[in-house]
């Protein structure tokens, strides 16, 4: 419960700073929920698709 | 989307170590703790966090700048204050964090003025000396523990403020002496960062108080715009007050013209002289809190009243509480109370005493203190005027003793950072001297000059006038770096001024 409220926090972290907070999703489900395990894969993979691409910055 | 295109190594480094300091770590650890509470909303605690969070963001990018240079001093601060467009006062505050949190060691480096026959030897701030601590920002053990060590070290003043803005609710001070619920306290620090008496920047509070980029020598009051001798003239007010009713009329008048909705002040509660903080809400309430009471009163205790939250207020207050309120304007918190304090309405304050304290003082006096009418302090000695017209003193030296322990920390008997400061030093009886320091305790002078409420004249026209006030203050400062001095030696905590 501790890891979904801080996701929770980080999405909205990630939305104060300007960053969109579709970049980090959770989903609350078991391997053996083969469909719904599927569908999130592939709702946070069109959502990340649709999002620009964050410019590649050199480390210091 | 162009603001995702902005991003850089520095950018989300600073993100990074922000949310790696501890005070954000602890509010976000206790968001259950606090929503559960009830003081404030979710809403609210976001904005709370992220006011905190852009405030440490600040604080990292400092640190990390001061990194790059081996030793920097003033004249880097200012060059660091240019380039980020941040203001000098800002980054002076930031770097009193920094030094506070052991992340640099700061030195002051001072001229000295070889005195004469009229003025003494004078130390005038010249630089600082700034090294950068290496180390894990992580590891360095962080120093935001509940004020519990405040109060235990004799240093709390008594302002309230903790209390006020506790997430929980788990602080409570009563007749000058803090209590804090332990089982409640979620160690979130907040407490610490805002109380008056853990660190305090002066310099920081004069230079906002006058709105310069300068840092400056003050004189013994403090920075002001102009200073009166002033008394109402409203019939009321004259009838109850202490002496010149100024305090009340500003309130009166604040009410009347709807600047604010609330003021927080103190009025006697069911115990005869054992003041309470009371929430006023209309010009009425005013004549409950006329009168000047000695016994400590935490005022800005309310400050988490739910009535308070978006209403535009004004505060009634010692010293002690105006530099609270003006170090959390410096600070920026984020509180939805204290961001609405729109005037701070100061009153001279040489100390303040416990009830029992008053008690005795009666005692001394051989007077009932139901019996009391009026308390004053005046020409050295403390007055007590009962109800068949009695009049009977003692000296303050013989009373002093009897003062709360922790005032004796105190540098500022003028509320120096308040917008406007009200007291009876330097003024006839009936009149009130008035130091005017910012431009909206001005505004707020003339309104109440052109409404016709106040008569007043300048300060110098009238005896014993700004010198005798001067004086005193002087003596208060002295006698606090005497106390702090004295408290350093046998190792005990006092107030980083």
């Amino acid at each position: 419960m501790i890891t979904y409220e801080h996701i929770i926090t980080l999405k909205k972290l990630l939305k104060h700073e300007g960053i969109s907070e579709d970049r980090v999703q959770q989903y609350f489900c078991s391997a053996a929920e083969v469909e719904k395990f599927i569908n999130s894969v592939k709702d946070i993979y069109t959502k990340i698709h649709a999002l620009p691409p964050i410019p590649k910055t050199n480390p210091k | 989307m162009s603001l995702e295109e902005k991003f850089s190594w520095e950018f989300l480094k600073n993100i990074a170590d922000a949310l790696d300091s501890y005070r954000i770590r602890a509010l976000i650890d206790a968001k259950k703790d606090i929503l559960e509470a009830g003081i404030y909303d979710e809403s609210q605690y976001d904005t709370i966090l992220f006011t905190m969070l852009d405030e440490e963001k600040l604080k990292y990018s400092l640190y990390n700048f001061l990194k790059n240079n081996s030793k920097s001093n003033l004249k880097t601060l200012i060059e660091y204050s240019e380039d980020t467009s941040i203001e000098l006062n800002k980054t002076l505050s930031l770097l009193e964090l920094l030094k506070n949190e052991k992340l640099v060691d700061v030195e002051e480096l001072f001229d000295k003025i070889e005195g004469d026959e009229n003025n003494p030897e004078k130390l005038i701030f010249e630089d600082f000396l700034i090294e950068v601590n290496d180390g894990e920002i992580s590891k360095l053990k962080p120093i935001y523990e509940p004020v519990k060590v405040i109060f235990e070290s004799k240093n709390c003043s008594g302002c309230g403020l903790c209390a006020g803005i506790c997430p929980v609710n788990c602080l409570h001070i009563y007749n000058g002496f803090g209590k804090i619920d332990e089982d409640k306290c979620i160690s979130c620090g907040l407490c610490y960062f805002i109380c008056p008496r853990t660190y305090l920047p002066v310099k920081v509070l004069n230079m906002t108080q006058e709105k310069t980029s300068e840092i400056k020598e003050y004189q013994k009051v403090g920075h002001f715009i102009e200073a009166y001798s002033a008394r109402t003239k409203i019939k009321e007010i004259s009838d109850i007050c202490q002496d010149g009713g100024i305090s009340s009329t500003c309130l009166h008048y604040l009410f009347e013209n709807n600047k604010i909705d609330l003021a927080l002040g103190a009025k006697m509660s069911n115990t005869l002289w054992r003041p309470e903080p009371v929430l006023l809400k209309n010009k009425e309430d005013i004549l409950s809190t006329a009168g000047t009471k000695y016994v400590n009163n935490p005022n800005l205790e309310l400050l988490n009243q739910k009535e308070l939250m978006d209403k535009n207020i004004a505060v009634v207050g010692v010293p002690c509480q105006m530099q609270a309120l003006l170090k959390s304007k410096i600070y920026d918190v984020g509180f939805p109370s204290l961001n609405n304090i729109n005037y701070r309405i100061g009153i001279f304050c040489m100390e303040s005493f416990s009830y029992e304290s008053l008690l005795k003082i009666c005692e001394k006096l051989n007077v009932d203190i139901n019996n009391a009418k009026k308390m004053d302090i005046n020409k050295g000695k403390f007055f007590v005027y009962t109800k068949n017209g009695e009049e009977l003193t003692i000296p303050i030296k013989e009373i002093s003793h009897l003062g709360r322990e922790d005032c004796e920390m105190c540098y500022d008997l003028t509320s120096e950072s308040a917008d406007i400061s009200i007291g009876s030093i330097g003024s006839p009886s009936g009149w009130n001297t008035v130091l005017i320091r910012t431009e909206n305790g001005k505004k707020l002078y003339e309104e109440l000059l052109s409404n016709n409420l106040i008569e007043s004249k300048p300060i110098e026209n009238v005896k014993p006038g700004l010198p005798l006030l001067q004086r005193i203050a002087g003596l208060k400062k002295n006698n606090s770096k005497k106390h702090i001095k004295s408290k350093l030696e046998e190792n005990k905590r006092v107030p980083n001024y």
